[in-house]
């Protein structure tokens, strides 16, 4: 057993020598479903691909918490790709891939860090959320920072343990990113700038549960923001992202490299911000090197001048129009008791799409 | 004879606002987040505020973000009491329709028309109790198109009867689950009888003896308790036999609002009484939903 499972390392190992070096392939943990079921069958560590020695041992002491990871990634991913619907790189995945955003993430680029970022926020905020639930039975509510409740209401309900989302994140997603090059330290810095975010837009949620639903009684808990709002804050970080240099330095275990700040009279990045050092491909045309899909036949906004609008998104191609009849529910009535009948319309709409 | 509903309403308290603020517009279909979507489960026996409402499946988180059915059934039992009242046709539908939705693929809101009939003959009444309309129940938020809940044979008007409404709490039945409804929403209950009933601007203050028995103590203390008085909010006109019988002795309840005690209930002390007497026995075992014990 052991044996064999040296052999398999060492074939991923030197077959995938190039993706392994920059390219998570953990992530691809999202996409299939055998890692999200807790019932039906049991995760087996050893099936997902990409795992560092430190992972794998990470998965097999918290089985519990693994379909959480998976979760979070999905999460990620699904953000991600709401955050760049409208963007030429539009945070496409590769299905039956295990790099499953292609080469585009190879390089250290912007789109790379916000990837990273949205990751890694995922997973803390969905191991998170599920010790809340207590669906894990090695986590649970956050008992500590409680303090003295304030003037009119009480601690109650469950207060979300985002310290150990962030710590299961930091543990699973950095475990990998302990590599000397600068790749690494990149990776490192955007995957805790995610997670700080979580832990600095924590919120106070409230209930009033008095008589006839007043504020007599007050019962309020620590709770994490909804995601999207993290995708929006990690997004803005994405559009002010720090481009980096970087730097080579002798150290005792050998050559290091780190990053610094490119433009010097540039504000300097904080643990918050986003960090890269590549420029960003052209993503206006299809290239298989660099993992652009480009925009042809994407939808494009005819009224817009921002950067999903026919002009900017077509990258000055021009755009075709078509029109689209599409049959909808409408007039719809609820019905006493219980049914909801509607009458079908027929809609028609102006498409537009990137020549 | 002026209705209940033509009196000025007392003054409604400022409300501190929760946090997450329960206003939010609604939309149809699931609010574009990552929430996991609610469940459909049956009404259970003993949400009573819901039985025979005409369905027998809910919605659970409802859709006052209650997430559990203990939290549901904790807060419905305090309108309990309201539906007892009668004071629109359309109360149950109103509140159920929110407690526990009806199960279908987007939630299904209670109209507005339905939410303002309920709130117009209702909140004259919940304020004789002290409480104002509560925020949960703003009828601003709620749809006015077809795609909402209203009552099924929506009447324009229901004719008044000849007699004119009896004070709220004066009009008690003389069943078990009514007095101990009462009893929960109330924070104290005496046995005493009644000194002297005066009138004071649009309510009715009333004196009681100095004897009294303590049924529950509440908030109450015992200094307050020595010389209490209370009010019948907005209670100057309307009728209330047990106040015109000075010499029976009564079960009064009341809760504190502001500075002022609120007559919430009076029943006539009626030993000779199979209910009463079943009652008053009961009440040493029952059991007033704790509202803490929801969030520990």
């Amino acid at each position: 057993m052991d044996l064999y499972l040296v052999g398999f390392l060492m074939c991923m190992w030197f077959s995938s020598s190039r993706v392994l070096g920059g390219y998570p392939i953990w992530w691809s943990l999202a996409l299939g479903q055998q890692y999200s079921s807790i019932g039906s069958q049991p995760i087996l560590c050893g099936s997902i691909p990409g795992l560092v020695p430190k992972q794998l041992r990470f998965c097999r002491n918290y089985i519990e918490i693994m379909p959480s990871v998976a979760e979070g990634v999905k999460l990620g991913i699904q953000e991600c790709q709401h955050q760049f619907r409208g963007r030429r790189w539009n945070c496409t995945t590769i299905k039956d891939s295990l790099a499953i955003f292609g080469p585009v993430l190879d390089k250290a680029t912007r789109e790379s860090a916000f990837v990273h970022a949205i990751a890694s926020a995922g997973v803390a905020f969905a191991v998170t959320r599920s010790c809340a639930e207590g669906t894990s039975t090695m986590c649970g509510c956050d008992s500590h920072h409680k303090g003295p409740p304030g003037e009119g209401w009480k601690w109650g309900g469950c207060s979300e343990d985002a310290e150990f989302g962030v710590l299961v994140s930091r543990e699973f997603a950095d475990a990998r990113e302990n590599r000397p090059d600068a790749r690494s330290a990149m990776n490192r810095h955007n995957n805790e700038a995610g997670r700080m975010t979580i832990l600095e837009n924590m919120h106070l949620r409230c209930k009033c549960h008095g008589l006839s639903g007043s504020c007599e009684v007050k019962t309020c808990w620590w709770a994490q923001p909804d995601f999207r709002l993290l995708g929006d804050y990690l997004k803005d970080k994405y559009d002010s992202a720090s481009e980096m240099v970087v730097e080579k330095h002798r150290e005792s275990r050998g050559w290091v490299e780190t990053l610094r700040a490119k433009y010097a009279f540039f504000k300097h990045p904080t643990e918050r911000d986003l960090v890269y050092y590549e420029g960003s491909p052209n993503f206006c045309e299809p290239n298989p090197e660099t993992g652009s899909f480009g925009t042809r036949d994407r939808a494009c906004n005819v009224s817009s001048h921002g950067i999903e609008g026919c002009d900017l998104l077509c990258c000055g191609r021009g755009h075709n129009t078509r029109t689209e009849k599409r049959k909808e529910k409408c007039h719809c009535i609820f019905h006493w008791c219980c049914y909801v009948s509607c009458q079908e319309c027929v809609r028609v709409y102006d498409v537009h799409t990137c020549k | 004879m002026k209705s209940l509903a033509s009196l000025s309403l007392w003054r409604i308290i400022i409300l501190i606002l929760p946090l997450v603020s329960l206003g939010q517009t609604f939309e149809y279909g699931w609010p574009d987040n990552y929430d996991k979507p609610p469940q459909c489960v049956d009404i259970p026996v003993d949400l009573r505020l819901c039985q025979g409402v005409g369905y027998h499946q809910m919605l659970l988180p409802n859709l006052l973000e209650h997430e559990s059915m203990a939290e549901v059934k904790q807060q419905a039992g305090s309108w309990v009491p309201l539906l007892h009242k009668n004071c629109d046709p359309g109360t149950q539908l109103l509140l159920c329709s929110l407690f526990a939705p009806v199960c279908m693929e987007r939630p299904i809101y209670p109209c507005r028309r339905l939410c303002e009939n309920v709130r117009d003959g209702c909140s004259p009444i919940m304020a004789a109790f002290g409480f104002p309309w509560p925020h949960i129940l703003t009828c601003d938020k709620f749809p006015q198109d077809d795609m909402c809940i209203n009552t099924p044979n929506d009447t324009s008007t229901s004719e008044p009867n000849g007699h004119p409404p009896v004070c709220p709490p004066c009009d008690n039945e003389m069943k078990m689950d009514v007095i101990l409804d009462h009893m929960c929403a109330s924070e104290f209950a005496i046995k005493t009888k009644i000194q002297e009933v005066k009138r004071e601007n649009m309510d009715r203050k009333v004196t009681l003896q100095k004897k009294k028995r303590t049924i529950k103590m509440g908030t109450l203390k015992k200094k307050d308790l020595k010389k209490l008085t209370l009010y019948l909010k907005n209670g100057a006109d309307c009728p209330c036999t047990q106040l015109d019988n000075t010499r029976n002795t009564y079960l009064i309840m009341g809760r504190k609002v502001d500075k002022q005690y609120l007559l919430t209930g009076i029943h006539k002390w009626d030993k000779s009484n199979r209910e009463f007497k079943k009652t008053m026995k009961k009440l040493k075992s029952h059991k007033c939903p704790a509202y803490e014990n929801v969030f520990k």
